[in-house]
Order: C-alpha cells, then structure tokens, then sequence
C-alpha cells in the first residue's frame, strides 16, 4: 500500500469512533484494487475516507443515505461497466466481514468511487509506459 | 482569509469561489490531510470539504485530526448563513457539504465567512 494511503488509514484508526475492524476491512479492500502500492491518496483516498465513514455508519447501525445523483451513477455505468459488479462484490465482502448491511445507495457510491479509481490506474499506468 | 477545498469536487469548489474572493482572500486545492496541518499552524484559515453524500467523508481525516468542535457537514443540505456563521463562531474552521450542492453552497458558505471576518 502506497504510505500516503496508509497515512490516511493511520488517522481513522486512531479514531474512538472509527472501529478497528472497519479499518483492516477498508485496507483490505485497497491491498486487493492495488495490489503494488502504486495510487497514492490523491487516486484512492477519496474511496478510503467514503468507504470507512459509510461502514462505520452502518456498524452502528445508521443505513440513513440518499441514492447518488443518477446522472452520475448512469454515466459510471456506462463508461466503467463493470464498475457495479465490483462495488457489488466488495459490498458483499465487507457485508459478512463486518456483519452489517451495506444499503443500494452505498452500494452505488462504492461504484462511482471505484470508476474512479479506474481512471487514476489507467493515467498511472500511461504515465509508468511512456518514462520506461 | 486563506481557504483550502478538497474532497471530490475541490476542483469545482474553486472554480466557484475564484470568481468572487475578495483580494485579500486565497483558495487553494488541497487534501484534508494538508489540511490539517495548515489549519493547526495558522497557514490557513478554513477547509471546504466536498463528498458524494456530504456526511464524513467530506471532512475526510479532519474530524480525528482537528476534533469534531472544529468540523461540521451540512450534508445534502445547502446552508444558510447563519448555518455557517454559527458554525465559525462556535469555532468550526471544517466545513463539509455534498458535491451536488456546490454552485449554491459553495458562494454561500464564503459570503458567510466573510461576513463573520469582517465582523458583520
């Protein structure tokens, strides 16, 4: 995991109101999008601070979230389609780990998050292609 | 005033507030973890912090890095500007909202500020 990401990981986990287990959930969950450490906090730090507030929510209990705005979720959709399929995997995933429910609207975020995140890999991969 | 804006939208929320900063005010583009740091040492004054839902992940890391007397979202919800005034008073220097609030709520969060700066 790239140290800017663990930084942020870091100051949640020394948060009374952030459990621990959410935490080890979240980083796993960037370990398995990237596994070489190569985004930093400005390509996923957005999704750690969003995922770790949404599942600390719904460990205590709150599923209270509005849907996203469709036009953007539509156009995830359409340009990262298998955006939502992983956002359903990970939703899943962190669903038995933490044993809470994940609500759609949540659901959708993680997918708009994970589009992305798709984009900062592609720019970084382009970027590690044209300096080799 | 010295303002810093992240989160999702930090690039939008900047190109609202550039328009209509009064010259002795700056924006910036940060994350919540530069943030923090300028916060704390006076480098600037205020964070603007945008997310999909406008709830915590706005503020991202601030909340444990500030303290939550020094952070407030107004979620979804476009503030007014005695939202925001009581917010600064109550020394508030995190100020969270949704990224589909941001041409309304952005310019209304500053004009509050200003307003507070300049002592109205």
């Amino acid at each position: 995991m790239h140290p800017t990401v663990t930084a942020r990981l870091d100051v949640y986990r020394s948060m009374d109101t952030v459990p621990d287990a959410v935490v080890d959930a979240v980083a796993d969950e960037v370990d398995r999008i990237d596994p070489g450490g190569a985004l930093d906090d400005e390509a996923v730090g957005s999704f750690v601070s969003h995922l770790v507030s949404a599942l600390a929510r719904a460990v205590d209990g709150d599923t209270s979230v509005e849907q996203p705005v469709e036009a953007v979720y539509d156009e995830v959709r359409r340009t990262v389609p298998d955006a939502d399929s992983r956002a359903s995997e990970l939703a899943a995933r962190v669903s038995e780990r933490l044993s809470v429910d994940v609500p759609e609207p949540e659901r959708r975020f993680v997918a708009i998050h994970l589009a992305v995140i798709d984009q900062h890999q592609t720019q970084h991969q382009s970027q590690s292609k044209e300096t080799s | 005033m010295k303002i810093i804006v992240g989160g999702v939208a930090k690039s939008a929320v900047a190109d609202a507030l550039k328009p209509i900063l009064r010259e002795t005010d700056s924006v910036a583009v940060g994350s919540d973890m530069d943030a923090a740091m300028k916060l704390r040492s006076g480098q600037a004054d205020y964070f603007l912090g945008t997310c999909h839902t406008g709830a915590g992940a706005s503020l991202g890391v601030l909340v444990g890095l500030l303290g939550t007397n020094k952070c407030h979202t107004f979620a979804r919800r476009v503030p007014t500007s005695d939202d925001v005034t009581a917010a600064v008073e109550s020394g508030v220097q995190a100020l969270g909202f949704s990224v589909d609030q941001v041409e309304v709520a952005a310019p209304t969060i500053y004009r509050a500020l200003v307003a507070h700066d300049e002592g109205r």
